[in-house]
This record gives C-alpha cells, sequence and structure tokens, in this order.
C-alpha cells in the first residue's frame, strides 16, 4: 500500500506511517479545535457554527433585552424587535467585500501530475479540442517543476513563487528531534502537542490558561494571493496544495479550500476500514493506511455487527487514546444479494439519535452518510462532537464484507479548519452537497490492501480493491471535482480562481503505463498486470485526461476573452520497475553505520550508530548529512561537510543497475546550490533542510528513507501497483503549462506563475519571489511588472 | 376523528389557497403574522386581564422598592419574595388561555408542518420506501403464503427489495423519475394501501406531505390528528406503517437562506411572537 503520493509501500512506510497516524504528527484539528482534541474538557466543535451561534446569541440576547428585561414593552421596542430582526435576515449577505480587481480574470486550473507527452499525444490524436484550442491561442509548455519533484514541494514553489528554500517544504516527509531521536511527519502541517489538562473524577479538565495544542501550517514564505489581498482583489481558490490549515486572510478577500495536505477526521493522510465475516479478532492491518475488522453475527438480532473506529476519546481519562466507535449493522436479505446497513449517531445537537439506513446491493456504493463521534453523553461541544462523513461499498452481501473510506470531514458541519474563512465550507456544502475533503481522496490504500487469512487450514490472502473498485471511486472524486467547479465558474466575477484536480495525479500513479520516450506503444511487462489489463487501464487514464478536457471547456466558456487563462500541471509522470532504498545504498557505500550488523529491521534510531553515521535519508529524495551542532548524535564536522557531500554525490552518480549496468542516479543537487532563500543552507531556518536531494533516471524511483528496514536490498524491482510515479530528476518530469496568452520568457517554471498573476493584477513582483513575470516585455528579460 | 381533520384540512387548504404561489418564507411570514394577531386577542379574551395587570403592577412597586430601598435588606428580601410570588401568579393566570390555545394550534402546526417541514423527494433521487408489516402477517410472508409487492404510478421505477430475517420490514427502493405527486401502493394479499410520493423541487407540490403513515401511537397524540392529509392503515391491517425514507430530512428544509430563521418553526414562532408584540399596546393586552 502506497503512503501519500509518496508511491512507497505500506511495508516500506512501516514505523513511519504509523507516526503519521498519531494525532499528534497528523491531525485535522486546527488551532483550539485541536486544543479540545488533544486537551478533553475544551469542546470539540464546529467552527463555522461557532460564527453562527455567535449570530444567534448576540440577536436573541438583544430579543431578551427587549423582551423581558423591560416590564413595559412599547412601539419603540417592537421596533427594535423588528429591526433586529430584519438586521439578522440581511446580515449574512453582508460578508462579501467588494473587489477591486476592476473586472480583470486569471484563472488558473491545476491538474496535479498531467504529463506534457501524454498531454501531447491526446491533443495529436484530436481527444482534447479544447487544450488543442487554448494552446493555439497562446502555447504549450513544458513547465519546470521543483527539486524534487514531489507534489507538496512543487505546489509551495507555485504559491511563493520561490524554490524550497523560499517556503521550506523539501519532501513528502520532514524530519523533527524529540529527545535525541529523528521522527518524521507530514512537511506541510504539524500538530504541537498542548499541556495535559488536569484529571479530576477520571475526567479530563483543562484550564483556560493552559497552553492548547495547535494544528500549524508548515509551508513558509508568503503565498501569492495575500499580496492580491492587501490589494483587494477577490481569490477563490479551491482545493489549494499544501495549504492546510488554510492561510489566514487578512483583509478577507481570499476564500481557500484546502487541498492535498488535509487529513481524515482521524488526523490521518487516509484511513480506510474494511470489515468481513472472514476476518477473526486477531486479523491485523492490511498492509498500509487502513484498518481489518472482524464483522459477527449475532443470532438474537439476526444481523452482523462490527465497530466503526472513530477519533480518541478526548473527554475520559482512563480511555485516553483509546478510540471512540460506532457500531454498524448489517442485514442481508434471505434470498437476494442485497442487505440493509444502519447505525444511530447520537448526539444532543440534534435532540435525538438520529438513525442512518439504507440499502446496499452487492457492489453497490452508498452515498456520503454522516458519522458523528460523541465523547460523552454530556458533550460540552454543543453536541456537535465529531462529525464526518464517509461512503460504504457493501462488497458482499451474505456473509458481508463492508468498505468504508476514510472518515472525510463533513463539510457543512466542519470539526476543523479545512476553509478560509471558516464557513466557507458550509457555504459549499450547501451548494454542491458533501465532498471529499481528504487531501488524498482517491483511495490508492485501498487498491493495495491485502491481508492473510486462515481458512479451513488454508493460508488466503484476501484483496480489497480491485482496478475496477479504483476506477470507480476515483471517478467519484473527480464527479464532486466537476461539480464544484461548475459552482466556482458560476459564482466567479472577476480576481484570482484557482482549481485544482488530483485525479490526474492518483489515477496516473496506479494506471499510467505510458512507453517511454523513443519505445513503440507497449503495454508490456506491468508488475502486477497482463498486457491487456495494463493497456485498458492506461487508457481509462487517458479518459480522464479527456475529461479534463470537457472541465476546460467549461472554463473557457465562463473566462470570456479578456482572462488570463493558465492551465497547469506541478509535474508530469513516468512509469517505474526498480526501486531504490536509499538507506541501504548508504549503509553498503559507508555511510550508514548498524549498531549491531546483524539487525537491519526497525526504528533509524534503533538501528544506525550514529557516532560512526555520516548520512542517512530521510522521506524521498531527501539525503542528511549527520552534521555535528545540527543532528541530535552529529559525526560530521561542519569543516568537513563539502568534502563529505562531494564524496556522496560522486558515488551517488557512478551508481549503476546491477541488473543491467544502467546508471541510477541522473542528478544529484546540493541544496545550498539550488535553494534560495531563509530555508537554504545558511539561511535563518536551515535547521530542517536537506544536504542533498537524489534525482534519479527515469524508470527508476526511492522507497520511502527514515523507516529503518534496512535489510531490503538496496535496489530491487517493483511488484506493487503503484507502478508510476515522479519523484526522480527534475528535469525528466516537467510539468504542462498552456495559456491563452503567449509566454515571451524560455523554460517556464512553477516559480513563474506567482509573479506572472501579481503582475496581471498590476502588482509589482515581490522581493522574495525568484519566478519571473512569463508575460514581461522580451527585451526586459525578467522584469517584474 | 377523520371528521375533525376533514374540516382542519378544508380551512387550512381555503386559508392556504390565496398564498399558494407565493415563496414559502412570504406564505409562512403572513401566517405567522396573523396567528400571532389571533393568537394575541384569544389570550385577551381567555384570561383574567384584571389580575394579570395587577400581578405586573406589584412586580413593578417591587422592583421600585428595592431600587429605593437597596440598602435596607429586610425590604430587599420582602420585595424579592413578591416578585416571584407575583411571576408564579402570572404564569397560573397564563394556563387558562395557553390550555384553550392548545385546541387549535395542535391542527394548525400539524398543518403547518406538512406545508413547511418535509421537502418533494428531488426528481432523479432514489430512496428507501419502508412497510412494517403485522407480526401474524410477516410469519405470513415469510413462509409463502402471501405475497407483498410495491407499485408505482408512471414516473416513479421500483429498483429493488429487502426483508428484514422475519420479514416485519420490507423495504424498495425506488428512484423518482418525474415531477408530481405519485401514489405508491402496497399490496398485501388481496388488500391494498396508499401512499403518496411527492416528486420535485422544494415548494414546487402545493399539498402537504407526510414523510410515514402508521396505525400505531407514537406518543401522546394520535398520528391521525399529526398527519391529517393521507389515512392511515386501521390498527387490524396487516400493514402497520409505510414510509419514505428521502422526505425524512434530517434538519428541516430552510425556509429562509439564513441560519438564525432557516428551520420554518423558529421562524413562525419569531415572526408570530413579534406581530403579537407589535399589536399588543394596540390591543391593550396584558401578558
Amino acid at each position: 500500500m502506497q503512503n501519500a503520493k509518496c508511491g512507497m509501500t505500506n511495508a516500506e512506510c512501516g514505523a513511519d506511517l504509523a507516526l503519521y497516524r498519531r494525532p499528534s504528527v497528523c491531525s485535522e484539528v486546527s488551532g483550539a479545535e485541536g486544543a479540545r482534541r488533544r486537551s478533553p474538557s475544551l469542546p470539540a466543535r464546529s467552527a463555522p457554527r461557532r460564527g453562527v451561534r455567535r449570530l444567534r446569541h448576540s440577536t436573541f440576547g438583544a430579543l431578551k433585552s427587549c423582551c423581558f428585561q423591560h416590564s413595559s414593552f412599547g412601539i419603540q421596542h417592537s421596533a427594535t424587535l423588528a429591526a433586529l430582526v430584519l438586521l439578522a435576515m440581511i446580515l449574512p449577505g453582508c460578508g462579501e467585500k467588494a473587489s477591486k480587481a476592476e473586472g480583470k480574470k486569471v484563472i488558473v486550473l491545476g491538474l496535479d501530475g498531467m504529463d506534457p507527452r501524454l498531454l501531447r499525444r491526446l491533443m495529436d490524436e484530436g481527444r482534447m479540442p479544447t487544450f488543442s484550442k487554448l494552446a493555439a491561442k497562446g502555447g504549450f509548455w513544458e513547465l519546470g517543476t521543483s527539486v524534487p519533484p514531489q507534489s507538496p514541494v512543487a505546489w509551495s514553489n507555485f504559491i511563493v513563487g520561490g524554490d524550497p528554500g523560499a517556503h521550506g517544504v523539501f519532501d513528502f516527509i520532514h524530519r523533527e528531534f524529540k529527545d535525541g531521536e529523528i521522527l518524521p511527519y507530514y512537511s506541510t502541517n504539524e500538530t504541537t502537542y498542548g499541556e495535559k489538562p488536569y484529571e479530576m473524577f477520571g475526567f479530563y479538565m483543562p484550564m483556560p490558561w493552559q497552553e492548547s495544542s495547535k494544528l500549524l501550517l508548515k509551508r513558509g514564505g508568503k503565498p501569492f494571493w495575500d499580496y492580491l489581498d492587501e490589494k483587494g482583489v477577490p481569490s477563490r481558490l479551491y482545493r489549494i496544495p499544501a495549504n492546510y490549515p488554510p492561510s489566514e486572510s487578512k483583509n478577507k478577500y481570499v476564500k481557500a479550500l484546502s487541498g492535498m495536505g488535509t487529513t481524515d477526521l482521524m488526523g490521518t493522510q487516509g484511513t480506510f476500514q474494511w470489515f468481513s465475516a472472514e476476518f477473526d479478532d486477531d486479523v491485523g492491518s492490511p498492509d498500509d493506511g487502513g484498518r481489518a475488522a472482524p464483522l459477527k453475527y449475532d443470532m438474537e438480532t439476526q444481523r452482523w455487527h462490527c465497530k466503526l473506529a472513530g477519533i480518541p476519546n478526548p473527554m475520559v481519562v482512563a480511555a485516553q487514546g483509546a478510540e471512540m466507535t460506532l457500531p454498524i449493522y448489517i442485514e442481508p436479505d434471505r434470498e437476494e444479494s442485497i442487505a440493509r446497513i444502519s447505525y444511530v449517531n447520537q448526539g444532543p445537537k440534534w435532540g435525538m439519535d438520529q438513525p442512518v439506513e439504507f440499502l446496499l446491493r452487492e457492489g453497490e456504493w452508498s452515498d456520503w452518510k454522516p458519522v458523528v463521534f460523541l465523547p460523552s453523553p454530556y458533550d460540552p461541544g454543543g453536541g456537535a462532537g465529531s462529525r464526518g462523513i464517509v461512503r460504504f461499498q457493501l462488497r458482499k452481501a451474505d456473509p458481508p464484507e463492508l468498505y468504508v473510506t476514510p472518515i472525510n470531514f463533513d463539510p457543512a458541519y466542519p470539526s476543523g479548519k479545512i476553509t478560509e474563512p471558516d464557513d466557507w465550507a458550509v457555504e459549499l456544502a450547501k451548494a454542491v452537497g458533501p465532498f471529499y475533503t481528504k487531501g488524498f481522496a482517491e483511495d490508492f490504500h485501498a487498491r493495495e490492501a491485502k491481508i492473510k487469512i486462515d481458512l479451513g487450514g488454508y493460508a488466503t490472502e484476501l484483496r480489497l480493491f480491485d482496478d475496477e473498485d479504483y476506477k470507480t471511486q476515483t471517478q467519484f472524486v473527480m464527479d464532486e471535482g466537476k461539480k464544484l467547479l461548475s459552482h466556482a465558474l458560476s459564482e466567479y466575477q472577476d480576481g484570482l480562481l484557482f482549481f485544482y484536480f488530483s485525479s490526474t495525479d492518483l489515477i496516473g500513479h496506479v494506471f499510467y503505463w505510458e512507453p517511454e520516450p523513443g519505445e513503440p506503444e507497449a503495454f508490456t511487462d506491468h508488475p502486477v498486470r497482463d498486457d491487456e489489463d495494463a493497456e485498458t487501464y492506461t487508457r481509462s487514464l487517458r479518459e480522464t485526461y479527456v475529461q479534463c478536457d470537457a472541465e476546460l471547456a467549461k472554463v473557457m466558456a465562463k473566462a470570456g476573452d479578456d482572462a488570463t487563462i493558465f492551465v497547469m500541471s506541478d509535474h508530469g509522470f513516468m512509469r517505474y520497475k526498480r526501486k531504490l532504498n536509499l538507506n541501504t545504498w548508504l549503509l553498503e557505500n559507508g555511510f550508514i553505520t548498524l549498531k549491531d550488523e546483524e539487525k537491519r529491521r526497525g526504528s533509524l534510531n534503533d538501528l544506525v550508530d550514529w557516532s560512526k553515521t555520516k548520512a542517512y535519508s530521510f522521506g524521498l529524495n531527501a539525503i542528511y548529512l549527520n552534521l555535528k551542532g545540527r543532528e541530535p548524535q552529529g559525526a560530521v564536522d561542519p569543516k568537513d561537510r563539502d568534502a563529505v557531500l562531494r564524496e556522496l554525490s560522486d558515488k551517488l552518480r557512478a551508481t549503476r543497475d546491477p541488473l543491467d549496468e544502467r546508471p541510477v542516479v541522473k542528478t544529484v543537487y546540493r541544496t545550498d546550490e539550488v535553494y534560495h532563500g531563509d530555508y537554504a543552507p545558511g539561511g535563518k531556518f536551515d535547521q530542517h533542510t536537506p544536504d542533498l536531494i537524489v534525482g534519479l533516471h527515469r524508470e527508476y524511483v526511492v522507497r520511502l528513507g527514515g523507516t529503518g528496514d534496512l535489510s531490503l536490498k538496496w535496489i530491487y524491482n517493483n511488484t506493487g501497483e503503484w507502478s508510476a510515479d515522479h519523484c526522480i530528476a527534475a528535469e525528466l518530469v516537467p510539468g504542462i503549462l498552456l495559456s491563452n496568452r503567449k509566454i515571451t520568457v524560455a523554460d517556464p517554471n512553477l516559480t513563474d506563475l506567482a509573479p506572472t498573476i501579481l503582475a496581471e493584477f498590476g502588482i509589482e513582483k515581490p522581493e522574495k519571489m525568484t519566478g519571473r513575470n512569463l508575460f514581461a516585455p522580451p527585451n526586459t528579460g525578467k522584469a517584474g511588472l | 376523528m377523520s371528521a375533525l381533520n376533514r374540516l382542519s384540512n378544508w380551512l387550512f387548504d381555503l386559508t392556504y389557497a390565496p398564498m399558494a404561489e407565493l415563496p414559502p418564507w412570504a406564505s409562512l411570514g403572513v401566517i405567522s403574522a396573523v396567528i400571532g394577531v389571533v393568537m394575541l386577542l384569544a389570550y385577551k379574551y381567555t384570561s383574567w386581564q384584571s389580575q394579570i395587570g395587577k400581578a405586573r403592577d406589584e412586580i413593578k412597586a417591587r422592583m421600585l422598592a428595592m431600587k429605593l430601598f437597596k440598602d435596607n435588606l429586610g425590604v430587599t428580601l420582602s420585595a424579592q419574595g413578591g416578585v416571584i410570588w407575583s411571576s408564579f401568579k402570572i404564569l397560573l393566570l397564563s394556563i387558562p388561555p395557553i390550555l384553550v390555545a392548545m385546541i387549535p394550534m395542535v391542527p394548525l402546526l400539524a398543518q403547518l408542518a406538512g406545508r413547511y417541514q418535509f421537502a418533494p423527494l428531488p426528481t432523479g433521487s432514489v430512496t428507501e420506501v419502508k412497510v412494517a408489516l403485522s407480526d401474524a402477517f410477516a410469519e405470513k410472508e415469510q413462509h409463502g403464503e402471501t405475497e407483498v409487492s410495491l407499485e408505482a404510478t408512471d414516473g416513479v421505477v421500483v429498483l429493488d427489495r429487502w426483508r428484514q430475517g422475519d420479514s416485519r420490514q420490507m423495504w424498495w427502493r425506488v428512484r423518482a423519475d418525474r415531477p408530481g405527486m405519485h401514489t405508491l401502493t402496497v399490496r398485501v394479499g388481496d388488500q391494498t394501501f396508499m401512499k403518496q410520493l411527492p416528486v420535485g423541487e422544494p415548494g414546487s407540490i402545493q399539498a402537504a406531505i407526510s414523510p410515514k403513515l402508521t396505525n400505531h401511537y407514537t406518543g401522546m397524540l394520535d398520528n391521525t390528528m399529526m398527519l391529517p392529509w393521507e389515512p392511515a392503515p386501521p390498527a387490524d391491517a396487516p400493514v402497520r406503517s409505510i414510509e419514505v425514507a428521502g422526505l425524512m430530512t434530517s434538519v428541516a428544509p430552510d425556509v429562509l437562506p439564513i441560519p438564525i430563521l432557516g428551520n420554518w418553526i423558529v421562524y413562525f414562532l419569531v415572526v408570530s411572537i413579534l406581530f403579537a408584540l407589535l399589536f399588543k399596546p394596540l390591543f391593550n393586552v396584558r401578558i
């Protein structure tokens, strides 16, 4: 199973993933909300509803004041009351601030991972007429991506108009030091612990003076929309990556829905739940990302039941860490392949229990269903509890097998901050209904999930999704995106509109099997599919691209002639057959020394003799020197830094695949050469900056470093469904850029878009942006405007 | 009861007819305002106004005493006691008019709920029709001695059926393809039971909507009183209840696109109270 978009299987991610699932490392809960989760006596409640509550309180407070504090209620007071009611009616419509964009429109359609070669092929075949039309108007270019070409890094480059030195996002996975150990966290956000609340009568009692836990956006730098905000230009950002929790809009001209990086309700990057009558109590977990649990039959009620796991109960001391659960019941029909699924959402919020009951045929998916986890019958959060939404798939009716998606935030009642402003999520939910709020909405974890069970003495491997299931599920995500885009366009007047589709990337990781440059079109040698299936599903990815063409048509129809349109992707794609374990390579080349040569499985913290270790890999492409003064147990003297880096780079470049002697590493980037800004080596915040970024050749990919599994070979064949990637040398996987205007700058790069967008609104390029204005007059070259 | 229901339906239909074309916020606003004023007058003529006025004056006097003699503990405590006693008297004096008002208010609220609480099923949507069978017929169905089926008028397609292990509950999924008021027919052996199924945009159906018909009591009030528009199955019928799932929303559809007043009953209460208070000085009513 793959972790996030890093391309690594679950078995490989191992300990890292366990850490990602810890609420301390990744949590969906922001600010005070996070505090409520970790500090149990603070109520969990929906932020937008707080606004509503405030309004209600203020209005009813005034009503109360008018009605009950004066014994003689005259016409004057009646008039006040009427005015207040009218005010309450009018107020909600007064949230919009007047645009100062003066009718100027810039629309950016972000298509994660759209590959220029595949796009060109489809355009040449005439299957992408709108893309062709746009390219004819302005142009179609390859867009330089980030170093390394990982989505959080690349989108951060786009957001701040600079390289990772400007924003401090270097990888999917970053490290932090705690108690002398190196621990991972998701690079763009992190939850900090608050003070431990007081304990009283078995309950946690946090006090107002105690510091609460916080969910922090770890992407540094100033996003380009902040400059627009300052000038009064409205920005609407739909599913913007690397912006969770959404950054604040000081002048309230920005509305943003967070995208990639947004966790599920559990605080993980995606935990599906898989229930089967064939599982027993000690079924264990699937390889990655999800959970498995048995379905049990109750003779008395004649139904199957299981427990849907939710968030840890923050109220009860004894149960801290224990999850709240929701009992789910399945009743198959006597004869037909259909079952009733039922459960009860409890909550004083609605004044009564809310039963949820529905029918599903075998193989069928439900629509979104609410799930509520209440910490206790007395809910200090006003009854909101933690509310999420899930979709069910009845995989088998009798005996049943059930898949439940990761628990997404319910945008209509968000338990965490997923939009800026808070109540925009509610507005969107009202307009388009519930939708995936989790960053990685396509459940690639489920595609790779497998579990070994014992069936009557025979060991059997059960799989969760097959290719068709994954295709169906990803289409749900795509369809929701289309609906949201239609809404976005209907609301759009002027200013900036950014809209993001993730499916081009996450379908690509599993279905992309395009021939490499120079190869004939053939779909052979896929690690898990036969040639026919490899071709079928590669073609289904092409269909996804074609769907994007229809979406672009909608955008162009709305935009009109004066708008500036960009269609862009953060990187391209390539298939791969071989995987590289950088830490094993470092071990075999003398940069890592083990405490015990025989012990190679476990955490790096446990395995490695840090006093003799010169460098280690963490994340995907990053290598860190074990530098004295920076690392907890540094061994490399800063004066030897250059020499060690040179040695390491030379050896990496000289590495050959033992299979056919092909070079494995194309480029080794020294971050002190390619990064610029406060987070670059030597900058103000360089403590967590890697020293080297490894850029592999095509057809190779790095497995996740830092897990400590050094028992794997340093290079081996890929045998997973995750068979395409982009985390290689940046120059090999450029993204796409199409615009209705001709650009004047050679070799456009992701970092160029931010200053270009600002220039479109007459804003001069900020000093900290290193990108260029793509439309600058040719003779000015790198001009800001 | 059915005669009363017919009367209630007729009266409300008559009142509602001129406003049928208005948006929900306007029609409910007018109804709420009129009811507020009528209830104010009803309160005036069914309550002991002079005694209420006296109690109010006593409260005012004692409040004044507390203000004037705030340094005198004895007077303050005595005045506080007097305020509480006078408030209690007002409470007691309010009971008769409230009891009188309840008589028209119960069917009135039921009628309003039918118009404003439930939305029709959106066109194209799929929902469940839930039928509960009596124990005797459930057993018959389980043993194949009787057939239970669901039919729908054109525009609604019956998709599939699910039966509980003991057949006490049978569900069908239906797809609403065409807007309009459709009829579902549950056939148990040779008996049939009807349920209306409204389909369309909110506000497009000019008739009261009920999500569930049942022949058993669920509270203090008979369901036939609370849901007066469709006949419920008789007490000895093989069908205990028929329910359409999609009509029963967890939060009633908003009458207004404003969170604070969106719910119809909150809107009704606010507007009716507001108009009652506005007209209170005019009609010289003491509350």
